[in-house]
């Protein structure tokens, strides 16, 4: 079906079926980081034109996506993806997703490497840490995808205190938000569910990475989770926040957008 | 471990090859009996018990406070302490509505000669001579003393549990979040004796390249946040807190040990089967036993002599029976499980076997969760209204200044990476 077409060589993401879609992030420089992280000093880099998708990807996108043989399609998995998959062959979220919520909300219980495999089914891959952090907040400083100021309507954990009931299914990717948006229009990079990214984390330096398109050296068990979660207080939601998590980890909180080169 | 006592730590590795060389023993919770045949003789002081009196508890409770009973044997390896296998009872202070099996409670370590047998004592220094150099079945308490008498095991059982005051251990909830009643085995295992400090944590960080304690919040930038993987000044020996759940299993992993279960957590805190207390110390709450809090705020408390936390075994009064540290107070420390609040929801997929007739061992809640479950409490509150352990969950991601945790280790440690 439509997956077939979606992993032809090249990206342009005609997804006539989809309200949704990705965004193009020119090519330029920006500094990265901030001070107020640890493991995030401020570094310029240089990255080329990317696309991402304006969403995280739903739960209907990824029930298409095993339904069509995701699992079993070599190809679209890593290495390291395909050893992991021996041991999982029907992949580890399904008990955790079906926790009655509809189609259109972001997939979480995904791990990495399902992750890198539906990007690649789709001809994307994930976002690299700097292009992440490039499409959340822009070229300026900001904290949050909408300025610096924490926002009552972001999807992230704010009132009461630790241990309430707080919500836990999470918002509709479709979710209006207009003001949430980030300066490119994408929505909930702030919040909602942590997003992989396809570096590794390292606690200092960027993993060696600097430049043009940097990418972290993998010498590390970690990969760099990104945007906090609807559980998390906004500082874990900003867009500097690094979390370090091992690629298998499997949590409610957890999900993925992609990106894709521009040719 | 050191160059100072090469001799010793010969034969500690010699003692240790030969623990591994014959069959295995199937009963998984027997410990390393062969090191016992070539061990030395033990040289280091007696651990000190608190709450006893001539080797006797003092506080036990009435129903099995056997004077010749003296409690769990207190062994200590390389920062870790020995804690023995046995029968947990999780739930709150209601009976059952329907009695346990007669089959629920076999004798913990029955098949093996002599008594449950410990690990051997050590000779270098950095572990203490046992207390008792075997114990008997009686040494379970009264289930154990019913066992050793003839006595029906499952009836022994099931009047424990029906004695409101003879429940071997039960809990009040924080949140009152009930859960049902219910046993489990646990098998016997190394705990630190300590929560895991600043400065091991530092070690961690500097090795592996992982996260520094840090919260970007206004809250954690008053001596809380680290610098790099240098922790707040002066405060090297006190637990790291700051740490995720997720940041504690790294921990446990690069120091080659894990996360205790939540079950084998409140075994080392309050002791075996028949023999635990509601507090780490005894039955009777001591406000000097442990670094606590209060209930009204600000609920920080110094009358203990520390406002938030202390350094590490700062409080040897409040010494566990299996001799783990501040198990109540100081930190709270994650346990490996998620919470769910009914332990049916907890996996007991081990089949029935001989020894374990009621298949229920080493419980485990499932993943994924958004909660973990958290024990012991921490500096913040009081925890006299919570005989039993106190208990509580935390989200997995967050990072608390009163989040901290220790790690277990099932092996022996004698060959664990240095950690410490």
């Amino acid at each position: 079906m439509a997956l077939a077409i979606w992993s032809a060589v090249s990206p342009p993401v005609a997804r006539a079926e989809e309200p949704t879609d990705a965004v193009l992030i020119p090519a330029g420089s920006f500094t990265r980081g901030s001070a107020r992280e640890p493991d995030a000093p401020p570094q310029k880099v240089t990255l080329s034109a990317f696309q991402i998708g304006t969403t995280e990807v739903t739960i209907d996108q990824f029930s298409a996506f095993k339904a069509a043989g995701g699992y079993s399609t070599r190809r679209w998995w890593s290495a390291s993806g395909r050893a992991w998959l021996e041991g999982h062959p029907d992949g580890a979220g399904d008990a955790a997703r079906a926790a009655g919520r509809d189609g259109s909300h972001p997939v979480v219980a995904v791990t990495y490497f399902e992750a890198e495999a539906y990007c690649a089914s789709v001809g994307a891959r994930l976002p690299t840490e700097a292009e992440w952090e490039r499409a959340a907040c822009g070229t300026d400083d900001r904290r949050y995808p909408w300025g610096d100021t924490e926002s009552e309507t972001a999807r992230w954990y704010a009132g009461g205190k630790f241990g309430n009931i707080v919500r836990v299914d999470t918002a509709p990717a479709s979710e209006q938000a207009e003001s949430l948006r980030s300066p490119d229009g994408l929505l909930h990079m702030a919040g909602n569910v942590w997003e992989w990214t396809a570096d590794h984390y390292h606690a200092t330096n960027w993993g060696g990475a600097s430049g043009r398109n940097p990418k972290a050296t993998p010498d590390t068990p970690w990969r760099s989770l990104r945007g906090g979660s609807y559980m998390n207080l906004p500082s874990y939601c900003s867009c500097q926040h690094r979390e370090p998590a091992r690629p298998d980890r499997v949590a409610l909180t957890i999900g993925f957008r992609c990106a894709w080169d521009q040719p | 471990m050191s160059v100072r006592r090469p001799l010793l730590l010969a034969s500690v590795v010699l003692s240790a090859g030969c623990a591994s060389s014959p069959p295995v023993d199937p009963v998984p919770q027997s410990p390393p009996q062969p090191e016992t045949a070539t061990a030395p003789r033990p040289v280091g002081k007696v651990a000190k018990v608190p709450g006893t009196k001539g080797g006797v508890r003092t506080d036990r409770r009435g129903a099995r406070a056997t004077p010749d009973a003296p409690g769990p044997t207190i062994y200590k390896r390389n920062g870790m302490v020995y804690v023995t296998g046995s029968w947990l009872i999780f739930g709150p202070r209601t009976p059952p509505a329907v009695p346990l099996p007669q089959s629920t409670m076999p004798a913990p370590n029955a098949s093996s000669k002599g008594g449950p047998p410990g690990p051997p004592p050590m000779a270098d220094g950095s572990a203490d001579a046992p207390r008792a150099p075997g114990r008997s079945a009686a040494d379970h308490g009264a289930g154990g003393a019913a066992r050793a008498a003839g006595g029906p095991p499952g009836q022994t059982v099931a009047r424990e549990l029906a004695g409101v005051p003879d429940l071997p251990v039960a809990w009040e909830f924080h949140g009152g979040n009930g859960i049902h009643h219910t046993d489990v085995w646990v098998d016997a295992f190394w705990m630190d004796r300590t929560e895991v400090t600043r400065a091991d944590y530092s070690r961690f960080v500097e090795d592996s390249g992982y996260r520094p304690p840090h919260v970007s919040e206004t809250w954690a930038q008053d001596g809380w946040n680290w610098n790099g993987s240098t922790p707040p000044a002066g405060t090297e020996d006190h637990p790291v807190v700051l740490v995720s759940w997720y940041d504690a299993r790294e921990y446990c992993a690069w120091a080659g040990k894990r996360l205790p279960t939540e079950a084998e957590w409140q075994l080392a805190a309050l002791g075996p089967w028949g023999q635990s207390f509601d507090y780490p110390w005894g039955d009777t709450y001591a406000n000097t036993h442990l670094n606590h809090g209060q209930m009204a705020p600000p609920n920080f408390d110094d009358s203990d002599g520390y406002l938030t936390t202390a350094p590490v075994g700062r409080f040897p009064s409040g010494e566990s029976p299996f001799g783990a540290l501040d198990m109540f107070g100081n930190a709270w420390e994650y346990t490996a499980d998620m919470r769910v609040d009914t332990w049916s929801l907890m996996s007991t997929t081990d089949a029935p076997t001989t020894a374990h007739p009621a298949g229920k061992r080493q419980v485990r809640a499932p993943e994924p969760g958004l909660y973990v479950a958290v024990r012991g409490g921490s500096y913040f509150f009081d925890l006299r209204p919570n005989p039993g352990g106190e208990r509580h969950r935390f989200l997995t991601e967050i990072r608390r200044k009163t989040s901290g945790f220790r790690c277990a280790r099932t092996e022996s440690p004698t060959d664990a990476k240095e950690a410490k």
